[in-house]
């Protein structure tokens, strides 16, 4: 019981977080996050 | 005595080819993620913008996650997407699209029989996720705060390079996926515009290389070479994303059901498990281990099909 309380707690934080990431436009971001995670992949060699 | 009766009822009910069927439907997700993403890193997500969804989305959740509080933005998306994935499906994810467990999958077929790690030492040695997760949530958090609050320049430059996200820094998935492949690239074209080179002038360039690239690379041999002899060692032990995932997996609406009507207790379940999960020592009536991915061997491994999915 207890756990569908918190999996339910967790499930309104986590519809929140999404449409607060839609209203401020995060999916307009992730090219750019994308593309920082593919140079922090990358080392140079001399 | 039983084991043969055990043997001689699973083969009546054809079991490998019910095994053939879960693991088939299992491998054709996998390959189909490691497809996405190996498309998106070929740079075709210009071409195809939607392919940075499922990759940014929620594979690289966490490397998002990083790498949104180094910038510093309210890291809400990857939270979402943690979120809502494993609250509803629990840790599938690491069973069903991770690309490192798929080739950790792979490799682990190398070998018929796998090393085996005691108790003990399995006990203690997966908590190292949770002190690198923690490690990593420290580093990030302090460093949004600091930036929030208009001071962490200094602090980002003694970060060096790991800034913008330390875990993708030195992640094996990274080495493979993008460090080695670049490389190459790198090579390819430094070879066919240079020409032959002396022995010592090559030396010298090797020395010139950074060391944080061979750090890399040993870590993602370390990573291909006990994923050989203990199937997902590195989800077991090492990847902070499992651990996360591990933690929120106790409150998961998915889990596994165990019908002790039809349980035997032969331990076949226990046995195939690659994520050693004690199932019969959980509960029956719903089980959500930290560690189970929902990977459904254990449903191929019964005999006398006494596990299956529960969903809520």
């Amino acid at each position: 019981m207890e756990r569908r309380v918190i999996a339910t707690v967790l499930l309104m934080f986590g519809l929140t977080s999404l449409a607060l990431a839609i209203y401020l436009n995060q999916l307009g971001l992730l090219d750019e996050i994308t593309a920082l995670l593919f140079n922090v992949g990358k080392t140079s060699l001399p | 005595m039983a084991k043969k009766r055990v043997r001689k009822e699973g083969k009546a009910k054809k079991i490998p080819k019910k095994r053939l069927k879960l693991r088939l439907l299992r491998l054709l997700s996998q390959l189909s993620f490691l497809s996405l993403f190996l498309l998106a890193l070929v740079n075709m997500a210009p071409l195809m913008p939607w392919l940075v969804l499922p990759v940014s989305t929620p594979y690289s959740a966490f490397s998002s996650f990083q790498t949104m509080l180094s910038t510093p933005i309210l890291p809400l998306l990857p939270t979402a997407s943690i979120l809502l994935f494993t609250i509803l499906l629990g840790r599938s994810l690491c069973g069903w699209v991770c690309p490192s467990g798929f080739i950790q999958d792979i490799l682990s077929e190398v070998k018929r029989k796998h090393t085996t790690i005691t108790p003990e030492t399995h006990s203690w040695m997966k908590n190292i996720k949770y002190l690198i997760l923690g490690a990593i949530l420290l580093v990030s958090c302090s460093l949004a705060l600091s930036l929030t609050l208009g001071m962490g320049d200094p602090y980002k430059r003694a970060l060096g390079v790991f800034s913008t996200a330390p875990y993708t820094t030195l992640s094996p998935e990274a080495t493979i996926f993008i460090l080695i492949p670049e490389s190459v690239k790198q090579l390819q074209q430094w070879m066919a515009t240079s020409p032959l080179i002396p022995l010592e002038q090559l030396w010298a360039i090797i020395i010139q290389i950074p060391p944080f690239f061979y750090v890399r690379l040993v870590i993602a041999a370390v990573f291909i070479v006990a994923s050989v002899y203990v199937p997902r060692f590195w989800c077991l032990y090492f990847c902070p994303m499992g651990a996360l995932m591990a933690v929120l997996n106790g409150f998961s609406l998915l889990g596994m059901r165990r019908d002790i009507t039809k349980c035997t207790r032969v331990r076949a379940c226990v046995e195939k498990c690659p994520m050693r999960v004690r199932i019969l020592d959980l509960p029956w009536e719903k089980f959500n281990d930290p560690e189970c991915t929902i990977c459904l061997d254990c449903v191929d491994a019964c005999p006398k099909k006494a596990l299956k999915p529960n969903f809520p």
